[in-house]
């Protein structure tokens, strides 16, 4: 955020508190329904801030989308069902291998398409239980500590299910679970092209929406 | 409803197009845009408490009817932010937060208790809301379904706050003595809640590139924000009428 979106941004709301002012002052309170109806060409300066009340009165928004796929349930991934090998030193058996060599499935992409991204659910049970399984055997401290992230991130197969963990979150909310705890909590992002990042899995501003006020007693509390 | 929002009817038939954003970026705005889809759709009930607080202290109805409008508008936004959360390719659902007791402030006259949480919904909230949604919309493109979408919801929120500096315009010349005195001992209060928990939603991380597509701003120019409209706008603003 340049200075320049900071100093528009302050002027709009600005506007807001002070035109108030300016308006009363003015004896002008009795257009304040036609006001309520352009208030964003009021708030703001030239420029940005030129969009009408009018055509932003409707709750509902034009829907130019086609929406062909979206409703759709084709699986994208496919489980192979071929009995794996030990998985180097960790002990842990892969209840299925991919022919690439991967755990539970082949190669996931991560697709903005996600509702139709419903895996099959032998692959992500298997996925869930991997990822569960790596991060307890990656913990440090004799499996005390906490998992060993830069570990994990090396795991492909890790990876890879944390990709189909994530495309199935989207259909199937009770993933969630699994998603942030093996794949979100652990710093791992299978489907970041550029590396691990943090960037990629907050959540980011959401101050919307007035907050209940607090009452008198939130000094009390110790709140200041 | 119960103890979910689940807007998922409501939102698929108005969900933007968004092919052609980073892909890389859909697990931080699915997140981003749920968490707002939460914040705006239950934040309906601030409005209707507030509307009932009017009702009980004899406002005039027409200022009733226009907090209940805020309501509407509310419930909408949590629309919108679910259809870009179904855009994303998520599902409209979310538990539903639980949300503290809406202060009846006993201890003030009831005017006063009106514009205690008048003030720190439309002049402290909605005015951030305003700064913070504002230079959202100014970084992100333009000319496409998103940046319609979020117009809509930013013109609401100016909205929602010209409200509250014009009802306080307006009354707070009659104010009495008792009245006044009670309204300047919240002022601190409602500070130290707006800063706290605007705080709370404020992550304090860079945005990530191109994060301003999708509407990922960054936290740590946001609070910068957050500070500059405290000081410059709603202090100032509430100083025209009472010691703060």
């Amino acid at each position: 955020m340049d200075a320049n979106v900071r100093r528009r941004a302050l002027r709009a709301a600005a506007k807001v508190a002070f035109g108030a002012a300016f308006l009363g002052a003015c004896g002008s309170n009795a257009n304040d329904s036609a006001l309520r109806r352009h208030p964003v060409n009021n708030a703001g300066d030239s420029g940005a801030e030129t969009d009408s009340r009018a055509e932003t009165n409707s709750p509902t928004v034009p829907n130019h989308r086609t929406d062909a796929g979206l409703t759709g349930q084709t699986p994208i991934i496919t489980l192979v069902e071929r009995e794996a090998p030990a998985v180097g030193d960790s002990g842990l058996r892969r209840d299925a291998q991919a022919a690439s060599g991967l755990a539970c499935v082949e190669h996931v992409e991560l697709t903005a398409d996600r509702t139709s991204s419903v895996p099959e659910p032998a692959a992500l049970s298997c996925c869930v239980a991997y990822n569960d399984q790596r991060l307890v055997e990656s913990a440090v401290d004799g499996g005390n500590g906490p998992a060993s992230y830069p570990a994990l991130a090396a795991d492909e197969s890790f990876v890879n299910c944390c990709r189909l963990i994530i495309n199935a979150a989207s259909s199937l909310p009770e993933t969630w679970t699994a998603l942030r705890t093996s794949c979100c909590a652990s710093d791992v992002h299978g489907f970041d092209p550029e590396g691990p990042s943090p960037q990629y899995q907050h959540i980011y501003c959401t101050p919307w929406g007035p907050a209940v006020p607090p009452s008198m007693d939130y000094v009390a509390q110790g709140v200041a | 409803m119960g103890h979910v929002i689940d807007l998922q009817t409501a939102a698929a038939p108005v969900s933007p197009d968004l092919s052609g954003y980073p892909v890389a970026l859909f697990v931080a705005a699915e997140a981003t845009w749920r968490a707002r889809m939460i914040n705006e759709y239950a934040s309906h009930a601030v409005f209707e408490a507030l509307a009932q607080q009017m009702t009980e202290a004899n406002f005039e109805p027409e200022l009733v009817n226009e907090c209940l409008q805020f309501a509407s508008e509310e419930r909408s936004h949590g629309v919108m932010c679910g259809a870009v959360v179904t855009a994303l390719g998520g599902r409209a659902w979310a538990e539903r937060p639980e949300l503290a007791a809406y202060p009846a402030h006993r201890d003030a006259p009831p005017r006063a208790a009106v514009l205690r949480n008048l003030i720190h919904i439309c002049c402290m909230s909605e005015t951030v809301a305003v700064a913070l949604i504002g230079a959202e919309r100014l970084e992100m493109p333009r000319n496409n379904e998103l940046y319609d979408l979020l117009t809509r919801i930013y013109a609401d929120e100016v909205g929602h706050a010209r409200f509250g500096w014009r009802v306080l315009q307006e009354l707070a010349p009659s104010l009495t003595t008792a009245e006044r005195e009670a309204i300047e001992r919240y002022l601190p209060v409602a500070l130290a809640h707006l800063k706290e928990h605007e705080l709370a939603h404020l992550p304090d991380i860079e945005a990530p590139p191109n994060g301003a597509s999708l509407g990922l701003c960054s936290g740590r120019d946001a609070r910068v924000l957050l500070d500059e409209t405290i000081a410059t706008v709603i202090l100032p603003g509430l100083r025209r009428w009472f010691r703060c």
